[in-house]
């Protein structure tokens, strides 16, 4: 398939690369019918963010429709349009449990990595260095989903992909903030950081 | 030398305890390395603390201490990598695997790693997956 990896600071290539596949039985194979560039691409493209390796996929945010579903994976169901969240979420372990799923405890195979630099590591992301796992991003035809039975938003209606792409990452993201910090109705706040997302007239609202 | 290393599994104690003993669960390397492994309960309702005592004497002393760091197969590396592959397979039941860890949590991948992209039919079967 074609996919677009990095290749050095400041250079990314579209290739060819092999098609994803199933590696655990919880895992989902989605064909990608819109991806997005994230904020924080630009930190991977300008080479801030170390462990970065010629050839990684990029992109975190992206939908499509599962075509190959691992034995352990009873929803989604080949055929469901999905929207995949950019954290990659166990579901089973107490920070999940919690909904604190940016912080899952297991989904990330280089956690050694991330403890070392940081104390304590994220959970693993899609397309977004090897301290986050050096999973493959959805920058690409196809991508494969591990834990699909927790993370992939079922769309269950007409909606559009631009309608509800932004679901991936940067609406939850911004609503997260806004939640974090408890606004009520009517209330006059500064928003730091007008990117897409704050400057559109939401969430706040 | 005496390496320590924990981790939390969010299930109660005996589950863990049985589980640790079964062959389909039971981590190789602490196995094989004479380790004092404990079970506490976690506090709240965080599950169970395993800890691991391996009292461990490298060969060749500090040299070989500082070359075991080098190529990512220093003891307490290892023992945490069993430790993490137990907690994901008893609460999850699969072990986590990226396309640049295809085998999942190893402490010789961290310095060699795949690039973050599909593997081909041959990395598939000498990867194990």
């Amino acid at each position: 398939m074609r996919a677009t990896v990095w290749s050095g600071r400041n250079t990314v290539q579209v290739e060819n690369v092999p098609d994803p596949r199933i590696m655990n039985d919880r895992d989902a194979i989605v064909k990608i019918s819109s991806t997005a560039i994230c904020g924080s691409d630009l930190h991977l493209y300008d080479g801030y963010i170390p462990t970065m390796k010629r050839g990684d996929i990029l992109g975190h945010e992206f939908m499509g429709e599962v075509v190959e579903t691992g034995k352990g994976v009873t929803s989604p169901e080949v055929g469901d349009r999905v929207v995949v969240p950019f954290p990659i979420a166990c579901g089973d372990c107490w920070s999940c449990q919690h909904e604190l799923y940016s912080v899952c405890e297991n989904s990330n195979p280089n956690s050694g990595i991330a403890e070392k630099m940081f104390g304590h590591s994220t959970a693993g992301i899609f397309g977004y260095s090897h301290i986050t796992g050096g999973y493959a991003g959805g920058q690409a035809e196809y991508a494969r989903v591990p834990y699909a039975d927790v993370g992939p938003l079922k769309i269950e209606d007409d909606l559009t992909d631009e309608q509800v792409l932004f679901l991936s990452d940067i609406f939850p993201t911004g609503f997260f903030g806004a939640d974090l910090c408890d606004i009520t109705d009517g209330e006059v706040i500064a928003v730091f950081g007008a990117g897409p997302w704050a400057s559109s007239p939401s969430p706040a609202r | 030398m005496s390496v320590k290393a924990a981790i939390t599994v969010n299930r109660p104690r005996e589950g863990v305890e049985r589980l640790w003993q079964s062959s389909e669960y039971r981590p190789e390397y602490i196995d094989g390395a004479e380790a004092a492994v404990t079970f506490v309960d976690a506090p709240g309702d965080r599950g169970t603390e395993i800890h691991v005592d391996l009292d461990h004497s490298a060969p060749a002393g500090k040299l070989g201490e500082a070359v075991q760091k080098l190529v990512g197969s220093e003891p307490r590396a290892k023992v945490m990598d069993d430790l993490r592959r137990f907690k994901q397979h008893v609460e999850t039941g699969v072990i986590a695997r990226s396309e640049a860890a295809p085998e999942g949590e190893l402490a010789e991948r961290k310095l060699k790693q795949r690039p973050a992209q599909p593997l081909d039919d041959s990395e598939v079967e000498k990867a194990g997956v």
